[in-house]
Formats: structure tokens, C-alpha cells, sequence
């Protein structure tokens, strides 16, 4: 945890409130911000910011109504992409991996340690971080790559592909000092400074096959 | 032709009516002759009339057509014989014919049997045959000789009346006799052979005057022949006894007409009347006799028949029964009682105190319930048989007259009760040590959960004291705390692998069978409830992979919860239906009762432990249910039912390829 970055906030869900308020202290007093729900439903209901950086679930995995798991499966059919974290007093092995598998970020076995609920929770703020940092980045350059002009647009593709502005200039039928225009002004709104960074860029993002 | 048919119905021999035909036509001409020479000398009076004796038989056993001439043959040869005029020989034919005919009518009618069956056969002869026949024959015979040649009035009644001796001794000498001779077809036996000579050695000497004259003419000489006849009639048949008057009967009558023997006097009607006298007395008595021995030896023979019946059905039952008499002391007993009854082949023991004794049931009770007219049942067991004893009271003008004791070896259903009580606790046992693997499960969870908010709740406090020496005691002492409530946790986290069961063997099994299994069961509770098991079942082997046991636990967690929830006496028509259905992805199996119902939140939490609304048991039953379904990779659950309550159990259907019984 950076002072730069924002606050991660830990969203609990178990049916047991001494559970709930123990592990809001135990956060609070780590500067995480916390939300409890104490059943999945009513988290179901109440959550709504699918792709924020700053959130981590904790989830019992039985509890009456909707269990652990099944809300686990909800989410993901929302497209949240959200780290979960299981805890569940039954320590069931075959459990813990089929929730794993399931894409469910781990799995503690109650009671646990505070140092462990600690790390797995920082794992999982800087996993909800970097995965959210991705999609905001490639959010970034796909509207970078959506402001460029046609004739910007074809410019940049004969850069990216590593050709010579005299070269550039003859294959679009242009003069070089246009496309050097071109040029300079695709890397402004990229920000970037030569051709390298631009490709690093878009390949970051997944927009560019070679 | 049809007449005749009706005339002659029945036993009679018609195999060979000609044969019969032809035996008596030659009877007759022989009747004609004897006729004729039975007669007296002084007065050329005949002595028997045997040709109506021989119409009566002829009557009787032939048909119409063929009795006819030999109704007609007699009298015409005797005619010829004695030279009669026309009108005594028109008389004589009328009389042969009218005897015959009436007399075989007669007989018929009474339905007397031809070879006499009984006492009431022979009375019937008497009075049909042998006397009202030839009353009546001669009656009408005489009337026409009366017509024809004017005999004189004052003679009449004297001719009918020896004519009608004379006829009727003879038919009751020749009938019975006649109608026998097939039963002497067999070799005599000792008593005919005796009882045979003895006759004739008695009739020569009283009849042939080979006494001398002083002693022979003496009547009451004549009078031996009752004892002889009457011993016979104790030893041989009715128709030997026949034989043998008959035999006496030629010797008199031959003897007589001779002017020998006791009977010779001076007139005719003195000579009939004595002679006839005798011989008719002596024919009654010993037939009479006779038949009524034989009637006696029939029921002796019946009896001993039923009796040889029910011995063989007494001895050969499984039941043993003993007759005690009102102490209870042994009267009688079949044979196999001893098997189980050591004193009941020895009469005069007390029974009814030891089979108290073996049932230990108080001797005075049992006594008690006897006096009152009540039925007692005991039940007894030595080395591994079990008996039933029923205890009946006899009352005799309402007093205990005696006592019945009928035995019963129940063993073999003693031992199937045995067996299904048997499995019944085994499954409620291991109903038990499951229910307290799944307190110590649940236990482990409830306990779980404080600890884990005991610890995380101190290591938060931990996390908010400064970390400066004044609370370094405090530190210290958190740090204390939630080693402890670690241990805890680790306590209960040992216990519950302990009591975690390894998985129980499955195989594969036909789920109707399973369900048949516990319904019988709980065959007993259920019919103690009043609450029919149905089972609705399209195909008779669905195939699941369960272990045996913990599903019989399963189904009977779900029946008897549905009982339960029946047991109000209010609901009417308590039934318990399950119904199986399976395709290619599973096999369901519902549980449906005809109680009130559950609501939808109960649904929520019926399958958590420690739930339960019944004041017995602690809850469990359910979530050991759901534990086992869910061990069977299947899931349990409470679904809408238009009445009552339904519980769907889901299984993982066998697909073919893999089944493997062949039930």
C-alpha cells in the first residue's frame, strides 16, 4: 500500500456478525475501507462497481440463502472482475480447489492467521489494482487509437510496421512533410516519443498483431 | 322299449339279462317240479309254492319282455305236471304274474337294495315281498279260479290262506338266497364250511326221523335250529344265512312231505301252520338278525375308517395338542407333543404348571383366565425353538370341564422378527453413531466460528495497541489468547477428522428393492400409524450406486419423518408414497405424506442440524440425511406438493454399460 494510491475496499459477507465486525477492526486498523453484508444476497443486491480497482471480497462459503460459491457464480456472470476470497470453517480440500478453479482469487480455512487474511487481502487489493490499471490502460489507447484520423490512422500503421517516411510518403501518395505532420501528430496523442514506445503501447493493450 | 327301460333302471345286472333270463327260465321249471313233489302224500296238498318266488326275482332283475314268459312258463309246467284243469292253470298263471309283478314293483318303489343292505332292506322284503306279494297274487289267482270253475264259497278263504303260505315262505326262503349267489362266488370261510355242515347234520337228524320215533317226533326237538341259525347269523353274511334256511328249509319241507319229522299231523292246516310257523319265525329271526349285525359291522368298519383318518391327521400335524383336565393334569396327547412336552406321554402329570413355569407366567393367573371362560396364550423357548401354546377352557354346564393346549413352533417366525428388529437397531445404531459424528461435525462448526471471531477480534486489538513497552503486558497478553483459541480450534479440528467416516462401500442396487426393504422395515410402525406405504414405481430395477446401508438410513430418516409429520390423529388417510422416475441424467425419488405440509422458510433450514421442532432426537436426522445424499454425489431437498410435504432425493444415474447386477 502506497499513500498515492486510493484506499482498497473490503467487502465482507458472513452470516456471523462477531465474524463480520472482527474482521472490519482487524482491516479498519489496517487503513482498508470496509463494507459488511451478512448474507450474499443482500451483497448481490448492494454491489454494484463491477470494475473498481479498490475492492476485495471476503466470503463465507456456507451461509443460508445464496452460499459463498453460488454468489461467486453470479459475479462472474456479471463480467465483475473483482478478486473473491473464500473462507469457510469447513476445511474441505476438494471445496477449496474447485473454487480456485473457478477463478476465485484463494481460499482461508477459519480460523485464520492475521498476518495471512492480511497478505492474501494485499495480494488481492494489488491483483483488483493491476487487472483494473490493464483495463484502464487498454481503455486509454483504444480511445487514443479512435481519435486519429484516417489518413493518421493508415500513417501510424506504416510506422508501427517500421517503414521510412520517404517510403510512408510514396506508398499513400503524399509528400514526406505531410506525413512527417502525420507522424508527429499521432505520437502526440499517444504521448509518446518515437515509434518503439508506440508499438510497446498498443501491443500492451492487445490492439496490435504485428 | 322306453317302458321297459324305466322299469328297469339302475344296478340291475343288464349286462346279461339273457343269461338271467335263461338261468331262471330253467329256475322255473325246476319250481314247477319241486312244487310238485313238496307235496303231502295223505292229501295231495302241495307244501311250497316256489314259482312265485322265482316271478318275483324274475320282476325284479329283468325287463318286462323278458320276465313275461318266465312269469308264464312256471305254472304251465306244473300245470303239466299235476294235471290241473283249465281254470286252476288260468288261476296259477294270474297269480305267478300278479305275485311277480306286484311284489317287484313294491320293492322297487321302496328303493330296497338287492342285496339288502340293511335292517330296513330286509323289514321292507318282509312286509312288501313276503307278505303283501303273495297276499295279493293269490288273491287274485283264486279269484279266477273262483270264477271259472265255481269253487265253493265257503273253501275260499282257506285255498288263499294256504296259498299264500306256501308262497310267501317260499320267497322268503328263495329271494334272499337268490339274490346272494354272486357273493358266493369266494371260497367259504371256516364258519360257512361249520355253520353249513351243522345245518345239515341238525335238519337230518330232527327232520329224518333217525331218532328213535319217541324222540323224533317230539317238537320241541324241532326248535335246535334257532341256536344254530342264530350263532350263524353272528358269523357269516345274510346271504349265507340264506343259504343255510334254505338248506334247513328243503330238509322240513322234504321230510314233512314225506310224512317224517316233527310237523307230520293228521290235517293239512295243522301240518302248514306248524311247518311254516317255524320256518317263517326262523327265517325272520335270523335275517332280521343277520342284517342288523351287518349294519353294525358296517359302522364299526366306518368308524374305525375315521377314525384311522383323524389319528393319521393328529399324528401327522406339526401342531401338538394336548386334553388337560381342570387341574391341568395331562388327559391325553398326541404323539409329537413329547417332542416339546416331556410329561405328556406320562396322563396324570400336571402340564399346565410347567407351561407356566417355561413361560414364566404365574401358574395362578393363567388358572384365573381359564375359570373366566378366557383364552390364553403363552409363549416358551428351549434351546433356540420357540413355542406357541394356545390355552382353550372346555366348559360342561359352566363348570372348567377340561383344558386344551394346542402347541405351535414359531420359530421360524420368531427368528424373522428377530432378524428385522435386529437390522432395525443396527441402523438406528449406526443412526446413533452418526448422529454423534454429525453433532461433533456440527459442533465443530458452531464452536468454529466464536473462535474464529474470538482470534481475529485479538489480533485486531493486538494490531491497534502502540507498539511502545507500557503495552507490551497487554501484547503479551493477546498474543496468549489467540494461541489459546488456536488450540481450541485445533482440538476441534482433530475431532472432527477423527469422526469423519471413511466412505461407505457402494454397489449397485435397485432402488424399489430399497425402498421394499425398509417398508417392511417398518412394516410395524407404519400399521401402528395407520399409514399405508405405496410405492409407484414405473420399472421394477432402477439401478443406483448407494451403499446399502446408509441408504436404508436415508429412506428411513424420510419415512419416519413423514410419519411424524402424519402423526396428528387428525390427518386423515395418512399415506407415504414414493414415487422413483429416472431418465439418462438421474434417478429421483420423491417421498410425498399426506400431512399438513411445510412452509417455505422451514425448507430454508430443515436440513441444518440441530433444527428440529420434535422433542426427541436432537435434530439430526435430516442433515445426516443430506450428508449421505450428498456423499452420493446427489442432492436432497423439499420441493411444492399439492398436499402434504415432498422431500426429492436426486441420484447420478448408472448408465447402462455400467450396471452390473442382474436382479
Amino acid at each position: 500500500m502506497t499513500e498515492s494510491t486510493p484506499p482498497i475496499t473490503v467487502h465482507i459477507v458472513d452470516d456471523e456478525a462477531d465474524i463480520r465486525d472482527a474482521l472490519a477492526l482487524l482491516l479498519k486498523g489496517e487503513q482498508y475501507n470496509t463494507e459488511i453484508y451478512p448474507t450474499a444476497d443482500d451483497f448481490l443486491e448492494r454491489y454494484e462497481d463491477c470494475q473498481s480497482a479498490h475492492a476485495v471480497v471476503l466470503m463465507d462459503v456456507r451461509m443460508p440463502g445464496t452460499n459463498g460459491l453460488a454468489a461467486h457464480q453470479q459475479l462472474i456472470a456479471r463480467d465483475c472482475s473483482v478478486p473473491v476470497v473464500f473462507m469457510s470453517g469447513h476445511g474441505d480440500i476438494q471445496m477449496a480447489v474447485n473454487a480456485i478453479q473457478k477463478g476465485a482469487f484463494s481460499f482461508l480455512e477459519k480460523p485464520f492467521n492475521d498476518s495471512d487474511l492480511l497478505e492474501v487481502v494485499a495480494e488481492a487489493g494489488e491483483h483488483a489494482a493491476r487487472s483494473s490499471a490493464e483495463a484502464h490502460h487498454k481503455a486509454d489507447v483504444k480511445r487514443n487509437l479512435e481519435s486519429l484520423t484516417a489518413r493518421e490512422r493508415d500513417v501510424m500503421l506504416a510506422v508501427c510496421a517500421g517503414h521510412a517516411n520517404k517510403i510512408i510518403a510514396r506508398q499513400l501518395g503524399l509528400s514526406p512533410r505531410t506525413v512527417e505532420i502525420h507522424r508527429a501528430r499521432v505520437f502526440h496523442k499517444f504521448d509518446v516519443d518515437n515509434a518503439q514506445q508506440l508499438v510497446r503501447q498498443l501491443m500492451a493493450a492487445k490492439l496490435l498483431d504485428n | 322299449m322306453t317302458q321297459t327301460a324305466t322299469v328297469m333302471p339302475d344296478s340291475a345286472p343288464t349286462a346279461a339279462p339273457w343269461g338271467i333270463a335263461g338261468v331262471l327260465l330253467l329256475a322255473s321249471v325246476l319250481a314247477a317240479w319241486t312244487g310238485d313233489q313238496l307235496t303231502l302224500q295223505h292229501d295231495g296238498q302241495m307244501m311250497l309254492w316256489p314259482i312265485g318266488a322265482v316271478s318275483l326275482i324274475a320282476a325284479w332283475l329283468l325287463p318286462l319282455r323278458l320276465a313275461i314268459p318266465i312269469l308264464v312258463i312256471g305254472p304251465l309246467v306244473n300245470a303239466g305236471l299235476m294235471d290241473h284243469d283249465l281254470p286252476t292253470l288260468a288261476g296259477r298263471v294270474v297269480g305267478a304274474c300278479a305275485t311277480g309283478l306286484i311284489g317287484a314293483s313294491l320293492l322297487r318303489a321302496a328303493g330296497v337294495k338287492r342285496l339288502f343292505g340293511d335292517v330296513s332292506d330286509v323289514l321292507c322284503f318282509l312286509a312288501l315281498g313276503v307278505f303283501t306279494a303273495p297276499a295279493l297274487g293269490g288273491g287274485l289267482s283264486i279269484f279266477v279260479m273262483w270264477q271259472l270253475n265255481g269253487m265253493p264259497t265257503a273253501e275260499i278263504s282257506l285255498f288263499w290262506w294256504v296259498c299264500w303260505a306256501t308262497e310267501s315262505i317260499a320267497i322268503l326262503l328263495i329271494v334272499p338266497l337268490a339274490m346272494g349267489l354272486r357273493t358266493f362266488a369266494r371260497w367259504p370261510g371256516r364258519y360257512q364250511v361249520v355253520s353249513l355242515f351243522v345245518v345239515v347234520a341238525e335238519a337230518a337228524i330232527v327232520f329224518d326221523d333217525l331218532l328213535p320215533e319217541r324222540f323224533a317226533m317230539q317238537l320241541p326237538l324241532a326248535f335246535i335250529s334257532y341256536p344254530i341259525l342264530l350263532w350263524a347269523a353272528f358269523r357269516v353274511s345274510l346271504h349265507w344265512c340264506a343259504l343255510l334256511l334254505a338248506v334247513h328249509a328243503g330238509f322240513a319241507l322234504w321230510a314233512t312231505s314225506m310224512g317224517m319229522g316233527p310237523f307230520t299231523r293228521e290235517t293239512t292246516v295243522e301240518n302248514l301252520l306248524l311247518l311254516h310257523g317255524n320256518l317263517g319265525l326262523l327265517s325272520c329271526t335270523t335275517l332280521l338278525l343277520a342284517s342288523s349285525l351287518k349294519e353294525r359291522r358296517d359302522a364299526v368298519a366306518q368308524l374305525r375308517d375315521s377314525e384311522t383318518r383323524y389319528r393319521l391327521i393328529v399324528e401327522n400335524q406339526s401342531e401338538s395338542v394336548v386334553k388337560l383336565d381342570r387341574h391341568g393334569r395331562v388327559i391325553f396327547a398326541t404323539p409329537n407333543a413329547e417332542r416339546w412336552m416331556p410329561m405328556a406321554a406320562r396322563p396324570g402329570e400336571n402340564c399346565l404348571e410347567w407351561l407356566c413355569a417355561e413361560a414364566e407366567e404365574p401358574a395362578s393367573a393363567v388358572m384365573q383366565s381359564l375359570l373366566d371362560g378366557q383364552r390364553v396364550e403363552l409363549q416358551s423357548e428351549t434351546a433356540g425353538v420357540w413355542l406357541q401354546w394356545r390355552i382353550s377352557p372346555l366348559f360342561d354346564a359352566g363348570e372348567l370341564a377340561s383344558v386344551i393346549v394346542v402347541g405351535h413352533d414359531i420359530s421360524a417366525r420368531r427368528h424373522a422378527q428377530e432378524e428385522a428388529r435386529q437390522h432395525l437397531d443396527d441402523l438406528t445404531h449406526l443412526g446413533r453413531i452418526s448422529d454423534m459424528a454429525q453433532m461433533a461435525g456440527g459442533l465443530a462448526h458452531e464452536l468454529n466460528q466464536p473462535l474464529t471471531a474470538a482470534i481475529t477480534f485479538a489480533q485486531a486489538s493486538k494490531r491497534l495497541l502502540t507498539d511502545d513497552p507500557s503495552t507490551a503486558e497487554a501484547r503479551g497478553a493477546i498474543d496468549r489468547v489467540v494461541h489459546n483459541a488456536e488450540r481450541a480450534a485445533e482440538i476441534i479440528r482433530h475431532m472432527r477428522e477423527f469422526v469423519r467416516k471413511a466412505p461407505a462401500e457402494r454397489e449397485q442396487h435397485a432402488l424399489e428393492q430399497l425402498v421394499r426393504e425398509v417398508f417392511s422395515l417398518l412394516a410395524f410402525e407404519s400399521r401402528k400409524q395407520r399409514v399405508s406405504l405405496i410405492l409407484d414405481a414405473p420399472h421394477k430395477h432402477t439401478v443406483v450406486s448407494v451403499s446399502r446401508v446408509q441408504f436404508h438410513q436415508v429412506l428411513v430418516n424420510l419415512f419416519r419423518n413423514a410419519m411424524q409429520a402424519m402423526s396428528s390423529a387428525d390427518t386423515p388417510d395418512k399415506q407415504i408414497v414414493v414415487r422413483i422416475r429416472s431418465d439418462e441424467s438421474g434417478v429421483w425419488l420423491d417421498v410425498r405424506d399426506t400431512g399438513p405440509g411445510m412452509p417455505a422458510e422451514t425448507r430454508q433450514v430443515v436440513f441444518e442440524p440441530f433444527r428440529s421442532e420434535s422433542s426427541d432426537g436432537l435434530g439430526l436426522g435430516l442433515s445426516i440425511t443430506r450428508a449421505i445424499v450428498e456423499a452420493h454425489d446427489g442432492d436432497i431437498n423439499f420441493v411444492d406438493s399439492p398436499i402434504g410435504c415432498c422431500a426429492r432425493v436426486r441420484l447420478p444415474a448408472v448408465n447402462a454399460g455400467q450396471q452390473r447386477i442382474a436382479l
